[in-house]
């Protein structure tokens, strides 16, 4: 291997580094954003169902429940994104 | 002159030292990306149960307070019926009219006792059909509707009447492992206003495990 083929190999060594690093940073940002919407989705919907159906339990998932006239509203933010989610008292349901 | 690079691992060259290292990271990347999928598909049927069940255990609490609402409304009709037929008894006047009130206590009679053959029906179809829609769902069984009719008296037929007492509420309860729903009908907290629906805490209410 000579001089310039060193050359050439530390370059390529380089761009394939940065590309590669560069890929898996973006696939793990793709995959924390997945894992927030997740993650927020189903804890505000199991806070929130618990809190229709009158489970009384401490709410240590940061959702903010609210009960309104007709419906119980939970809210969560989970990095950039915020959860809310509406369930309808059964009253309140027409079938 | 060759310089000859010597690795520790015959299988490592200046070509391939990178392999390993990205390979494992493919690896971590697509067991990562998997195992979001599938918790996500885990969670998503989990809501999906829980959300179905709640359906069909918030359609039958509603039917289960229209028929009893409809019940006794047919009473107060009946009662009211027979107040009537007494009157047009004691006035020995109008047998027209007693015919009349006659005829609508049996229309009511004959309600009732269709309201209560459909709930009865509703009943072993629940627990044929393992819920609203035979999805391997676990139910308990429908409460029964308690009510006798007494014995036919001068007046007509008697309203129905709640044995022993009336009850202060019926429970419907669903389960699809691990999820379980639960509604009650219920009165209202001044009597005479009817009957509601509310959602009870499910048995055995899981909480979920990601804190």
């Amino acid at each position: 291997m000579g001089a310039s083929t060193n050359g050439q190999s530390l370059v390529e060594f380089c761009v394939w580094i940065a590309l590669s690093v560069g890929l898996l940073l973006g696939i793990s940002k793709l995959y924390r954003l997945e894992w927030d919407r997740l993650k927020c989705s189903y804890l505000v919907f199991e806070k929130t169902h618990q809190a229709l159906v009158g489970v009384d339990e401490k709410n240590n998932a940061q959702v903010r429940i609210q009960e309104l006239n007709d419906h119980f509203e939970g809210t969560r933010r989970c990095g950039n994104l915020t959860e809310t989610l509406a369930l309808k008292k059964l009253e309140a349901i027409s079938w | 002159m060759v310089i000859e690079r010597r690795h520790r691992f015959p299988y490592l060259d200046a070509s391939g030292a990178l392999s390993i290292p990205l390979l494992l990271a493919l690896l971590a990347v697509t067991f990562t990306g998997f195992g979001i999928w599938a918790l996500e598909r885990h969670w998503r049927f989990l809501t999906t149960d829980q959300l179905r069940i709640d359906a069909c255990v918030g359609r039958t609490a509603s039917s289960l307070k229209d028929t009893v609402e409809s019940l006794e409304r047919a009473n107060r009709i009946i009662k009211i019926l027979r107040i009537s037929m007494l009157a047009a008894i004691a006035a020995e006047k109008n047998p027209a009219a007693v015919a009349l009130i006659d005829k609508a206590l049996r229309v009511q009679e004959l309600r009732q006792n269709l309201l209560l053959k459909a709930w009865s029906a509703s009943q072993t179809k629940w627990l044929l059909k393992r819920g609203c829609d035979g999805e391997a769902d676990q139910p308990l069984p429908l409460p029964p509707l308690d009510l006798v009719r007494p014995p036919e008296d001068g007046l007509g037929p008697n309203a129905l009447a709640w044995v022993p007492t009336k009850p202060a509420e019926f429970v419907i309860r669903l389960s699809h492992h691990p999820r379980s729903a639960a509604a009650g009908v219920m009165q209202k907290e001044f009597k005479n206003e009817g009957w509601q629906t509310v959602w009870y805490p499910p048995l055995g209410f899981k909480r979920p495990n990601i804190y």
